[in-house]
């Protein structure tokens, strides 16, 4: 029997790299937080997608990392979340040339990393995930009619909501590496420490 | 067992605390009402130079019927932590320059006590719930649950002096 696929919508699909010194503990960290902090998984340890990882220690030019998160959230609807639609994110992370250095800040010294994170990202919209409407004989035939007219401006709507909440995760990376950001106030604004551990001012 | 989840409740804090006063108040705070209180966890973290991290989860229960009950899990998620020396009122006092996340998560449980178990009884807990409960389920136990949270999410704003500390639902519950 041929298993199911459900119809695809892809809504965002970005990487970031940088090289430069980092700390890499505080990166895997925030990007942890905001998967909790969004509703994309849970503080259970067990329950996080992390499919893979993979540490490979080599002495000369520095560890590599690579680890996959795949992660799954209920799609928004009026009163909870709607079956209809299931929204992913798929995160590739590949650190290269990693070695573990000293830096001083504020006159205290800190250990920290060199190297070059690339982390990628596919988000995307399943149509139908359990097959409720495509596995049945007359629902199947009105699949079509329904997803490409009836309901083609709600479709578009989780597309675009998917899309946002996927460009805010690019904006949290990009504030904890201190890139160009374009919007006016960063994600995660200055609330986890930054990569030189620039983050908040208290006074004491 | 059914549950009905709440939506979950932040507060980020970032600057010198009362901790242990804060520790109390809330301990305080639920047994006052009635809780069941657990620590399920404290996690201490080997310091950085920025300071120790420290992680603790609360877990709060109380029975409503014998049918309903009412949980509230709070996570403290302490980033940063250095002991300072503050000087009030010409003492000196302890204080915890930190960076805080506080979770504050809520759900009603029904037929928590596990007694439903054959499928006959499976029916009729569901058309128990789907019809005569189901109005209470909306108007009063998620209701009242989700209030008893916006009081502690207030309390714990006024004991860190946040400016946005009115309650408007004072009089509600």
């Amino acid at each position: 029997m041929v298993p199911y696929i459900p119809h695809t919508i892809e809504a965002a699909r970005y990487r970031v790299k940088h090289l430069d010194y980092f700390h890499m503990r505080n990166l895997y960290f925030m990007m942890h937080e905001w998967f909790i902090e969004e509703g994309w998984a849970t503080r259970v340890d067990y329950d996080f997608g992390e499919k893979f990882y993979l540490h490979r220690e080599h002495a000369k030019r520095g560890d590599e990392i690579w680890f996959w998160w795949r992660l799954t959230k209920g799609a928004p609807g009026q009163s909870g979340p709607n079956p209809f639609y299931e929204w992913h994110l798929d995160l590739d992370c590949h650190v290269v040339l990693l070695t573990e250095v000293e830096v001083v800040h504020e006159g205290e010294k800190f250990k920290a990393n060199y190297g070059e994170p690339e982390i990628k990202v596919r988000a995307y919209i399943l149509v139908d995930p359990k097959g409720t409407w495509q596995k049945k004989i007359i629902l199947k035939d009105m699949y079509d009619v329904f997803t490409k007219r009836v309901w083609k401006a709600e479709l578009q709507s989780q597309r675009i909501q998917l899309y946002r909440e996927a460009y805010r995760l690019q904006e949290a990376i990009k504030t904890y590496m201190k890139l160009q950001l374009y919007l006016p106030e960063p994600e995660m604004a200055k609330w986890y420490p930054r990569k030189d551990f620039t983050d908040y001012d208290v006074k004491t | 067992m059914r549950l009905e989840k709440l939506p979950v409740s932040r507060i980020r804090y970032a600057g010198i605390v009362d901790f242990d006063g804060l520790y109390r108040m809330m301990h305080q705070w639920f047994l006052d009402r009635s809780y069941y209180l657990e620590e399920q966890s404290w996690k201490y973290k080997i310091p950085t130079p920025l300071g120790k991290h420290m992680e603790i989860e609360w877990d709060a229960w109380k029975k409503v019927t014998e049918y309903a009950l009412y949980r509230i899990h709070v996570y403290f998620y302490l980033m940063d932590v250095k002991e300072i020396e503050v000087v009030r009122d010409g003492k000196k006092e302890k204080r915890l320059k930190l960076k805080m996340n506080l979770e504050i998560s809520s759900q009603v449980e029904m037929e928590y006590q596990n007694r439903v178990t054959t499928p006959l009884q499976k029916v009729l807990d569901d058309v128990l719930y789907k019809t005569l409960l189901r109005r209470d389920m909306d108007i009063f136990w998620t209701d009242h649950l989700w209030y008893i949270v916006f009081k502690l999410h207030t309390e714990i704003k006024k004991f860190l002096g946040m400016e946005t500390t009115a309650d408007p639902y004072r009089a509600v519950w």
